[in-house]
């Protein structure tokens, strides 16, 4: 499943890639992370429930910061291992300036695989969209924190 | 207190003349007795003291590198006997035998991925534990390291060869070939119009029987033998393709079967799993029983092909006389062939249809996939070609306004051309297609068809009416393997049945083939009680199959509609032998000659004389106990007979792809009327008459009960069945639950039709019968097109048709016709 | 909430009272094929749809694969193999034979118990009420055309032709 936007930030460019490089604020924007744990500056991995079923899904994600051009550009790939679930995601967003603030332009290319990937897209498509507006969500408050700073 | 009601008779219509006899009568079914009291014996009915239970890891992803196993925590479990991975198998086993032609040839084959995995629910791993809870348990604790590669999910994308799925065969195609015969171009020059039709689908379904694969498997490691209780359909090929991997003798590899809940061909292709029960029940010095998910049955077991035709031609006159066809096929057989690619040949058994069109030509490939592997699904590749003809002539009516009834009688093979030669060298037996229609017709109301159509207006529906005719070819030369790959060394066909008299009078039956329902104990003893003259009550048919009875032959099994022809014909043939050494023995006693006697009653006695008698008791008791009484020439009668049937075919033409590919031909003409709800594409079949035609019927209500089964599945595979992935190789309909099979409430009302073209080529006049030929899926395509002509006449392209498509038709239709002509 | 991993449960089946010690999980198909050797119920998906597994849970007709056997603590559970006593078949289990209403015999046991708790609660039941009842249960082999006509006879309604 492919999913992508675009979403403005009343802060300049600088803080919003601070934010979005920064895994201990960006686990703070993903919703459902119980834990977190950052391994270097290109690698951390992030234990979250995400809403699905009774009691939700228990996945450990992993991330890896595949390509940076500060502050720009960059690109992750993510691997989670849930039970019934395999997901791999890659994803990038694209920063540019827009007067005092910032537009991020970003995508992102979900698999799922296993027995939760046989429910097909019609099913999954809403809770993935589920999932990224609570990250968008997230961020647009982790950001405003971090400008008020 | 309920009344008993006699066995109703099937509605006749039409019958050759019947000798008396229990053939041709609906005996009670020796099945039935311990099948409604829950006594069957299913194979996971059996069981042995401190059995593992076998649960396989299986790949979540359609094309992986396999990077690691950790059975690290699996083997700490407690209760977990023992595991077993690819890494084991490609040291203990060599790869399955493979029928392709290079490059299909090269593909290597084995029981658990080796490296690699190619479709979603491919084994990986096995772990077996002391319960089916902690099987499961301990293969969520096996740790598996993938490395995802890109997917195909189309056959026309594995074409291009870009992603290669078999490394060693170096391509995607498994097998190619253009067949041609007759005078394509000649036809088409001839021809007043061209029907072009850009692209018609065969979709992906199966018959999913509702007992899942399996087996208990034991090891003797005395002797080396593996014994494996199980509901393998066929296995002499089965086998076949284990011994060799194994590196074993056939005859180590014990398959008894008793009750067997559907198979319908997915029971063909359980070698893999199997190979890895035995290595298994091997290593771990314990029986190991596995028991399929419905789940892993839809995701990987097996499917029916599924076939795109492209670019198809047809060569018409102004007056509705076919010439011929020309087209390409491309059959997408899944991540392994195994029995394919026979696909790619066994269709030409019906080449042209119930039509006499002489000048077709096809260019088939066939290609993996990363989807479920195919095996002999109900209807074996005959179904998809038989949807092509008939789909042809329907789309060809439509565009050329020509009345769908009489382009088919002008069109079909007629009754008194039979034995008819096809254009490549098959030869239909017997059998009148039109009256078949006539009689469907008939049994639909046809002629009220222009009222039906007004009333259904009145009501705001479309109705649309439609034909599909089919054949349901039986006993098929294995020969027609070699046109595919010369160098293979099979042809021809054989069953085995033996016929024992006992000391006591007992007469027991013995077959080769492995019934699932079709009534085999109850026939084969209609056949003995008719020649031996007694009553099937007192014939015993030893239920299943089991190797140890030596009552098998290289390709025994129950597939392929022929059982009526193979298995009642090797019965016959023991039965007769059986016969003759029952009056042989009797003349020998009373002193007199073999002519002067006859088999009545249980007895052997002079035809004159019918006091001077001896039972069957007595002559199993002289054979068995008393031989000394006998005189000397007649002491070489054992009393215990076993006879091959062999059906009389030869090698196929290699260069003409040319010769006879199968002994029996049964037809059908079903026709349905549908009811369309133009506002949101929901349709009803509202009515349904099917007829059948498969020569002299043994046991008229097991024919009917085929008949009805066969149309139930054609029904939901024209309707909802199919199997439906994403773009990542996910099964989006891998259980009951999606996957929707018919019900008793989607049922339409069915009437029902015989005939009874006997066939001159078999033992019985009977021919096999039972797989339907999908003429369902043919008239229910044929009557959506008929009735959205009005509203933008689409094209039905595809196979299965859900409501969602219908309405997708009503939104946007699809033409893809072009005629051409003069 | 105390999780509860094994218990001891007290059911009676066929008429026999058992007392058994299970596994919480163990589902209650699994419970009389494997541990009460009543392997006539079978099983035939994974998701609860084909009713292969049908019993009667105090006389009501369930899937046995959609309980836990420990939540029959206290019930009287009736199999296939109730239906008939010392091989003399019922009159409904003659009708499936005579009117040839099974082929591989998987779907039948799932079939007579949905036709059982159909006959019990209603005598005279009309083809749509019998295509109703056993809705619920999925036969691959019959198109059910032989089994409607096996209720029908077994209510001693005449059979539609």
């Amino acid at each position: 499943m492919k999913v992508e936007g675009t979403r403005s930030f009343a802060a300049p460019r600088e803080t919003v890639w601070e934010v979005l490089n920064d895994p201990a604020r960006m686990a703070k924007t993903m919703p459902g992370v119980e834990s977190f744990d950052v391994s270097d500056d290109t690698h951390w991995r992030a234990n979250v429930k995400i809403p699905l079923g009774l009691g939700g899904l228990s996945m450990s994600i992993d991330f890896e910061k595949t390509e940076e051009r500060r502050p720009e550009f960059a690109r992750l790939a993510a691997k989670g291992n849930g039970v019934g679930a395999i997901m791999n995601m890659v994803t990038a967003f694209h920063l540019t300036e827009d007067g005092g603030g910032t537009e991020m332009k970003w995508e992102a290319d979900v698999k799922i695989a296993g027995p939760v990937g046989s429910m097909g897209q019609r099913v999954l498509q809403p809770i993935v969209n589920q999932q990224v507006n609570a990250v968008l969500t997230a961020l647009e408050k982790q950001v405003q924190e971090a400008n008020t700073q | 207190m309920t009344e008993t009601q006699t066995q109703p008779q099937p509605l006749v219509v039409e019958r050759e003349e019947t000798k008396p006899g229990f053939v041709g009568q609906n005996v009670p079914r020796k099945e039935d007795k311990r099948l409604v009291q829950g006594e069957g014996v299913f194979f996971d009915d059996v069981k042995r003291h401190g059995m593992g239970y076998v649960h396989f890891v299986r790949s979540p992803y359609a094309h992986a590198k396999v990077k690691s196993i950790d059975l690290t925590k699996a083997l700490e479990l407690g209760g977990v006997y023992g595991t077993l991975t690819g890494d084991e198998v490609a040291i203990l086993t060599d790869p399955f035998f493979e029928l392709s032609v290079k490059p299909g040839a090269d593909i290597k084959d084995y029981a658990l991925a080796v490296g690699r995995v190619r479709h979603v629910g491919e084994p990986v791993a096995a772990v077996v534990a002391s319960s089916r809870e902690l099987a499961r348990d301990a293969a969520d604790l096996v740790e598996v390291e993938y490395e995802p590669l890109p997917v195909l999910t189309t056959g026309e994308e594995a074409l291009r060869d870009e992603t290669i799925l078999h490394e060693d065969a170096g391509s995607n195609v498994v097998w190619s070939g253009v067949f041609d015969w007759g005078d394509w171009e000649g036809a088409k020059a001839e021809a007043d119009h061209v029907v072009k039709i850009e692209r018609l689908h065969f979709d992906r379904f199966s018959s999913t029987p509702l007992e899942c694969a399996g087996a208990l498997v034991e090891y003797n490691r005395g002797t080396g033998q593996w014994t494996m209780h199980c509901n393998h359909q066929m296995p002499g090929i089965g086998a076949i393709w284990m011994a060799p991997a194994l590196r074993t003798g056939v005859d180590k590899l014990r398959f008894v079967t008793q009750d067997i809940g559907g198979a319908f061909g997915n029971k063909i292709c359980l070698h893999p799993q199997f190979v890895a029960l035995c290595l298994l029940a091997r290593k771990l010095n314990r029986p190991v029983q596995w028991t399929e998910w419905r789940t892993d049955q839809h995701t990987a077991n097996a499917h029916g092909n599924e076939r795109t035709f492209l670019d198809v031609e047809v060569a018409v006159k102004a007056d509705g006389t076919l010439l011929g066809f020309n087209c390409r096929a491309i059959d997408d057989c899944g991540a392994f062939p195994r029995y394919e690619p026979l696909g790619c040949i066994i269709w030409a058994q019906v080449t042209p249809g119930c039509y006499r069109w002489r000048n077709i030509r096809v260019d088939f490939t066939q290609v993996c996939t990363n989807k479920s592997p195919v095996s002999p699904n109900r209807g074996y590749s005959r179904m998809q070609h038989l949807w092509l003809t008939e789909r042809i002539v329907d789309i060809v009516a439509h565009e050329l306004e020509l009345d769908p009834v009489e382009i088919r009688k002008r069109n079909y093979v007629r009754a008194e051309e039979m034995p008819y030669e096809t254009p490549n060298g098959c030869v239909y037996d017997s059998g009148d297609y039109a009256r078949g229609l006539d009689l469907a017709l008939e049994l639909i109301g046809y002629d009220r068809l222009e009222e039906k159509r007004r009333d259904a207006e009145e009501r705001g529906k479309l109705l649309g009416f439609g034909i599909g005719s089919t054949l349901d070819s039986g006993t098929n030369n294995f020969g027609q393997s070699t046109l595919l790959n010369p160098e293979l060394q099979f042809s021809g066909n054989n069953e085995v049945a033996t016929v024992k008299l006992d000391i006591f009078g007992e007469i027991v039956v013995t077959l080769g083939t492995v019934p699932q329902g079709q009534g085999h104990e109850t026939t084969a003893a209609q056949v003995v009680a008719d020649i031996l003259g007694c009553s099937p009550d007192d014939v015993t048919v030893r239920p299943g199959h089991d190797s140890y009875w030596n009552s098998h032959a290289g390709f025994s099994g129950t597939y392929a509609s022929q059982f009526a022809v193979t298995g009642l014909g090797a019965v016959k043939g023991a039965t007769d032998m059986l016969a003759s050494q029952i009056k042989r023995v009797a003349a020998g006693v009373l002193g007199a000659s073999e002519d002067d006697l006859e088999l009545a009653e249980g007895q052997a006695r002079l035809k004159a004389n019918p006091e001077a008698a001896i039972p069957f008791m007595g002559i199993g008791a002289i054979v068995n106990a008393n031989n000394a009484i006998l005189p000397m020439e007649v002491r070489d009668v054992t009393l215990n007979c076993r006879y091959v049937y062999v059906p009389p075919f030869e090698l196929p033409d290699f260069e003409r792809k040319f010769g006879n590919l199968t002994l029996t031909y049964a037809s059908q003409v079903h026709v349905c009327l549908i009811e369309i709800d133009p506002e949101t594409g929901v349709y009803d079949i509202v009515d349904y008459a099917a007829v059948d035609d498969c020569g002299k019927r043994i046991h008229p209500q097991i024919v009917e009960g085929q008949v009805h089964g066969a149309t139930a599945q054609a029904l939901g595979a024209a309707t909802h069945e199919i199997f439906a992935y994403d773009d990542e190789g996910n099964l989006l309909t891998p259980n009951f639950y999606d996957y929707h099979v018919p019900h008793a409430l989607d049922m339409p009302p069915m009437q029902n039709g015989y005939l009874e073209s006997a066939s001159p080529f078999t033992p019985l006049g009977a021919k096999g019968m039972g797989e339907g030929g999908g003429a369902g899926i043919h008239a229910v395509c044929a009557a959506l097109q008929d009735a959205l002509r009005s509203r933008g006449n689409t094209t039905v392209w595809r196979s299965c048709n859900p409501y969602h498509q219908v309405w997708q038709y009503l939104q946007s239709p699809a033409r893809g016709v072009e005629v051409t002509g003069r | 909430m105390e999780t509860v991993s094994s218990k001891r449960i007290a059911v009676t089946v066929n008429g026999e009272r058992i007392e058994y010690d299970l596994e919480a999980r163990r589902l209650l198909v699994h419970f009389l094929r494997d541990d009460l050797d009543l392997t006539g119920t079978h099983v035939g998906c994974d998701t609860g749809n084909c009713g292969a597994c049908s019993v009667l849970y105090n006389g009501r007709l369930v899937k046995s694969c959609m309980l836990l056997a420990i939540q029959a603590e206290g019930a009287t559970i009736e199999t296939v193999e109730s239906l008939s006593s010392d091989g003399e078949l019922t009159p409904l289990q003659q009708a499936f034979s005579d009117h040839h209403a099974l082929q591989c015999g998987y779907c039948t046991p799932g079939m007579l118990m949905s036709a059982t708790a159909l006959l019990r609660a209603d005598e005279r039941p009309t083809e749509q009420q019998i295509r109703k009842a056993i809705q619920g249960n999925i036969c691959r082999c019959t198109g059910y055309v032989n089994i409607v006509r096996a209720i029908q006879a077994a209510s001693g309604q005449a059979v539609e032709r």
